[in-house]
């Protein structure tokens, strides 16, 4: 069993994205976003460490070349010292530019004719704390005949003191050289922290793919658990698993107990089946014995009565037993269509009233005026119609005497009676319910009689029946079937079903106000009604929700208006 | 006074042995492409003569004013005709150099290197400094010269500084020096100590008065220079001849190196110009007034022009200073848009191989900077016997320094006062 699903599920990993592969994803596609931000900004911060570090020298230089500045001979003066412009060269062997400017922006003198840094077109301006002394120091990085330049400017005025109008005269000195000395430390400096970020780069990677793979690690010996079991093992899964997979082993595991419990009903179900057929047919074995055994004819016949009798018993519990199966088949289900109530109650009453009345029962129909003929709603009709005979079938089997089909519609909500919400759910709901006189069911039993083969054979609800005639009521009794089957019924139509104690005949519309479930698929739960204790009686009832009349029947609405006459249809005598 | 005068009388001319480019100096409004042609003429006129002719200038004395010393053509080793002048020379040369150094010096290694390389024709120039820098300016997207060679260090080094010079890649510029070199753009070529030369009876004379045996104890250093200039004044009075730094760029940077050496060079300067010294702007006009016996101790003379003419004249002998001794080294560079750059490469690329070292050392003043050549001619050698005292001038931005206009100014204002200060211990005689 190991080798048949192993092939399925590698396809599939091939077919869509692996979750080892998104989680990597996931984690090396922003790690790589991070480390082309991080090789930027390194990349960004050497070169402004080793500007920082040479504009030290530009600024060096100005100021020495400073000092050497003053008046003499009637003009702007310099004494240029070689030192000045020999630490510029640096040992990248810069070239180097000067000039000295004086305060109308005519050169004294210089190498060449530089602009002012302050005010340069092109390249990026770093301005420069003043020095209290020197003046205004900027720097900037220029475009100069086809080179890349640095350009250091220091603004500064001429000390001394006095009237002399020449003190105090305003210069400016410029100094520049080329980047190569910056651009190889900037290198140096990009390529260590290259080195550290690759280093960083290959540590992450290694640890997310060891650490994805370890925490992948529990999927994997769960898949593996699943796929070593028994196929036909429905046992709960039992690993240590990291929280996240434990709810899916939760999941799984109810999942399995469901299963588990599906498998025990069927088992149950096709057990307490045999059982029942089994029964009869040794009924019939021992009838067949029995008439053997004797040479008088009438005895044969006596024998073949009985036969006969259990034979049909017996033909009526297969045919429930297969309606159950039909009903309870989910995938074969007959579609819906639109039918009117008020007709099929007439059918179905038309069509059993002669069997109750062979068995003493008084059958009685009371559809409510207002509503005769326009009960519409979406079923299938012979699924309605074998509720109705179930109800009615199982009334008379309990020992009813009066059997009533109500049809009739639930009160709206704005009816103050109904106060509960659940109420309000079922309300403008058709309801079709049969009641019964008979001994009626304990509140708390009315939701086990709904199971298959459950029989209502409590000696509180039936202490008298045993007593009265077990013959009559092995006979009377059904398979325990019936009330399965109208659940079945009822699911199927969207319908709710609630088991109530028959109050009085007039009272049709007494819903039931202990209903609470909070959907109308499943009713079953005419639990917990007050009035127990006086217990007589059964009136099970069927809510189904309205829909509107197909077109062609709108025009006919006569129908209804001559059928509304009488209330009550069937009301004689058994 | 000459200290408030603008220094716009400050010329560079070279260190040539003649004077005539001194009379340059002199009359600026002379034309250069008018020269220029007036060059190509006479090389025309005198070339079937030019073998002879050369043949005799490395013997006999070295006539300036003769076209044929100033230019040469080769090929194969051979001088031949230099094309019609109005033919473009730079087209018709496969190598053409320029360069502020005497014919003199480099023709054995430029018939080498001819030699080596027959089926190139070369055609080398001999300019001054100055009349180099500004040929080149004039024209610096169209220059004529695949290789420029220049004793004015200032002037190289501010023409590559601007961007001027190719970057080299040949395996034996790669391997230079990094001391001797800039970048990969200027080359050093030279290594050419700054020299005095003294006539032999004077130094004798003057030792005699001091009563020491060898003559030469007279004279050593820069000190001893001072000392004669100090205890002789009298005997020296006009006989002592040295660069003008005014009209000289060569004696100009000497003179800013010799400051920077020490402060007591004002002190010579002073004392020079107490003792009427004479003021010229070649080495060659020291040198012809050293042989005519006009005076008899020169001072800061290149040392390769002085080592050559003293040996045709045995009655000077060339002094290199043991306190200190200044070296300048001819650059070199590849103009960016040379004609023929990788000719102008290899030849540079030659010239610094351990081959062409070798040859410079055997056959040239010139002094061979290849760290592997020693013995006689190279720096290895006089910096054995030398150590301490060489004092080569830096290839680097301290050169644009002294080539400010303002600094010279102020450098220039300086000496004059110096040079022409009065005697303290004999104000009569200062006039």
């Amino acid at each position: 069993m190991n080798s048949a699903p192993s092939p399925r599920p590698q396809t599939e990993a091939k077919r869509s994205i692996s979750l080892y592969r998104r989680l990597l994803s996931w984690l090396l596609l922003p790690l790589l976003a991070l480390g082309t931000l991080l090789l930027v900004q390194a990349f960004l911060s050497a070169r402004e460490a080793a500007d920082r570090a040479y504009d030290r020298l530009l600024e060096a230089s100005l100021v020495t070349i400073a000092e050497q500045v003053k008046w003499q001979d009637g003009q702007l003066w310099l004494d240029l010292p070689p030192a000045a412009l020999e630490m510029l060269a640096t040992d990248a062997q810069e070239r180097v530019f000067y000039s000295l400017v004086d305060a109308d922006g005519e050169q004294v003198t210089g190498n060449t004719h530089l602009p002012d840094a302050n005010r340069a077109a092109n390249g990026r301006l770093a301005p420069q704390e003043s020095l209290g002394r020197s003046g205004e120091l900027s720097f900037r990085d220029i475009a100069w005949q086809g080179q890349a330049l640095r350009l250091g400017s220091l603004d500064t005025r001429l000390g001394g003191w006095g009237d002399d109008p020449r003190h105090g005269q305003r210069y400016s000195i410029r100094v520049a050289h080329t980047r190569e000395g910056r651009d190889t430390l900037t290198r140096e400096l990009f390529s260590g922290s290259l080195v550290r970020l690759a280093g960083m780069a290959t540590l992450a990677l290694l640890v997310v793919l060891i650490g994805v793979r370890l925490a992948l690690s529990p999927l994997t010996r769960l898949r593996r658990a699943i796929r070593e079991r028994d196929s036909r093992s429905l046992a709960p899964l039992n690993l240590p698993l990291p929280r996240e997979l434990e709810e899916l082993k939760h999941t799984i595991n109810d999942l399995l107990a469901r299963m588990r419990r599906v498998r025990a009903n069927q088992e149950r179900f096709i057990g307490d089946a045999s059982h029942q057929l089994r029964t009869p047919l040794a009924g019939l074995s021992a009838h067949a014995e029995l008439a053997l055994r004797q040479q008088d004819p009438s005895a044969w016949h006596a024998a073949l009565g009985q036969m006969q009798a259990t034979a049909s018993h017996t033909a009526h519990l297969a045919n429930q037993l297969l309606s159950l199966t039909r009903l309870n088949n989910p995938e074969v289900q007959p579609p819906r269509v639109p039918l009117e109530l008020s007709a099929l109650a007439r059918a179905t009453v038309s069509r059993l009233f002669l069997r109750c009345d062979r068995a003493g029962v008084d059958l009685g129909l009371e559809i409510a005026p207002d509503i005769d003929g326009a009960a519409w709603t979406l079923g299938v009709e012979w699924q309605l119609e074998e509720a109705l005979a179930n109800l009615i079938d199982n009334a008379c089997k309990h020992g009813a005497r009066t059997v009533t089909l109500t049809l009739s519609r639930m009160a709206t909500p704005s009816d103050a009676t109904f106060t509960q919400s659940d109420s309000a759910a079922l309300a403008g709901r058709w309801r079709l319910s049969v009641e019964d006189d008979g001994p009626g069911i304990d509140a708390e039993r009315r939701l086990l009689v709904l199971r298959p083969f459950h029989r209502n054979t409590q000696p509180d609800s039936h202490d008298q029946a045993p007593a009265q005639q077990p013959d009559e009521l092995k006979h009377h009794e059904g398979a325990g079937l019936g009330l399965a089957i109208v659940d079945g019924i009822a699911r199927h139509h969207d319908a709710r079903l609630t088991l109530s104690d028959a109050t009085a005949r007039s009272m049709t519309q007494a819903a039931d106000p202990a209903s609470r479930t909070d959907d109308a698929t499943r009713a079953a739960d005419a639990d917990d009604a007050d009035e127990t204790g006086a217990s007589c009686g059964l009136c099970v009832s069927l809510h189904l929700a309205p829909c509107a009349a197909p077109e062609v029947r709108v025009g006919g609405d006569d129908e209804s208006a001559q059928a509304g006459k009488p209330a009550k249809t069937g009301g004689t005598a058994c | 006074m000459l200290a408030r005068r603008p220094p716009t009388g400050q010329q560079h001319s070279d260190n040539r042995c003649s004077d005539h480019h001194g009379h340059d100096n002199h009359r600026p409004g002379r034309q250069r492409s008018g020269r220029l042609t007036a060059c190509l003429v006479l090389a025309v006129l005198v070339s079937p003569f030019s073998q002879a002719a050369s043949r005799a200038a490395t013997q006999a004395a070295f006539d300036p004013l003769l076209e044929e010393h100033q230019s040469l053509w080769l090929q194969g080793g051979q001088p031949v005709t230099a094309p019609a002048p109005d033919s473009d020379a730079s087209h018709a040369a496969d190598l053409t150099i320029h360069a502020a150094l005497d014919l003199p010096e480099i023709r054995p290694l430029l018939l080498r290197y001819s030699r080596q390389h027959p089926e190139r024709v070369l055609h080398y120039v001999n300019r001054s400094a100055l009349g180099l820098e500004a040929q080149y300016l004039q024209a610096p997207l169209t220059p004529q010269a695949d290789l420029m060679i220049s004793s004015a260090m200032g002037l190289q080094y501010r023409l590559a500084n601007q961007g001027h010079a190719l970057a080299l890649e040949a395996p034996n510029l790669a391997a230079w020096p990094a001391n001797s070199r800039w970048r990969n753009e200027l080359y050093a070529m030279s290594f050419e100590p700054i020299v005095m030369v003294a006539r032999r009876d004077a130094l004798k004379r003057l030792a005699d008065l001091d009563g020491l045996r060898n003559p030469r104890d007279v004279l050593r250093s820069h000190r001893d220079f001072w000392h004669l200039l100090e205890t002789r004044r009298e005997q020296l009075r006009g006989r002592i001849i040295s660069y003008d730094p005014r009209r000289s760029g060569s004696g100009f940077t000497y003179a800013v190196s010799d400051a920077r050496q020490s402060p007591r060079y004002w002190t010579l300067v002073r004392a020079m110009g107490q003792a009427d010294a004479r003021l010229v702007s070649t080495t060659g006009a020291m040198l012809e007034a050293l042989a005519s016996g006009e005076v008899d101790i020169a001072y800061n003379l290149v040392g390769p022009y002085a080592v050559t003419f003293a040996r045709a004249h045995p009655e000077l002998v060339v002094i290199v200073p043991e306190d200190y001794v200044l070296i300048q080294r001819r650059l070199a560079f590849v103009p960016q848009q040379a004609p023929h750059p990788e000719a102008g490469e290899a030849f540079l690329d030659w010239w610094l191989s351990l081959e062409g070292q070798q040859a410079v050392a055997s056959d040239s003043q010139l002094g061979a900077l290849h760290p592997e050549v020693r013995g006689e001619g190279s720096a290895q050698h006089m910096r054995e016997q030398l150590g301490d005292a060489l004092r080569p001038i830096e290839i680097g931005p301290g050169l644009l320094a002294t080539l400010d206009r303002l600094k010279q100014a102020s450098f220039l204002s300086r000496w004059v006062l110096e040079f022409e200060a009065p005697s303290a211990t004999q104000p009569e005689l200062n006039q």
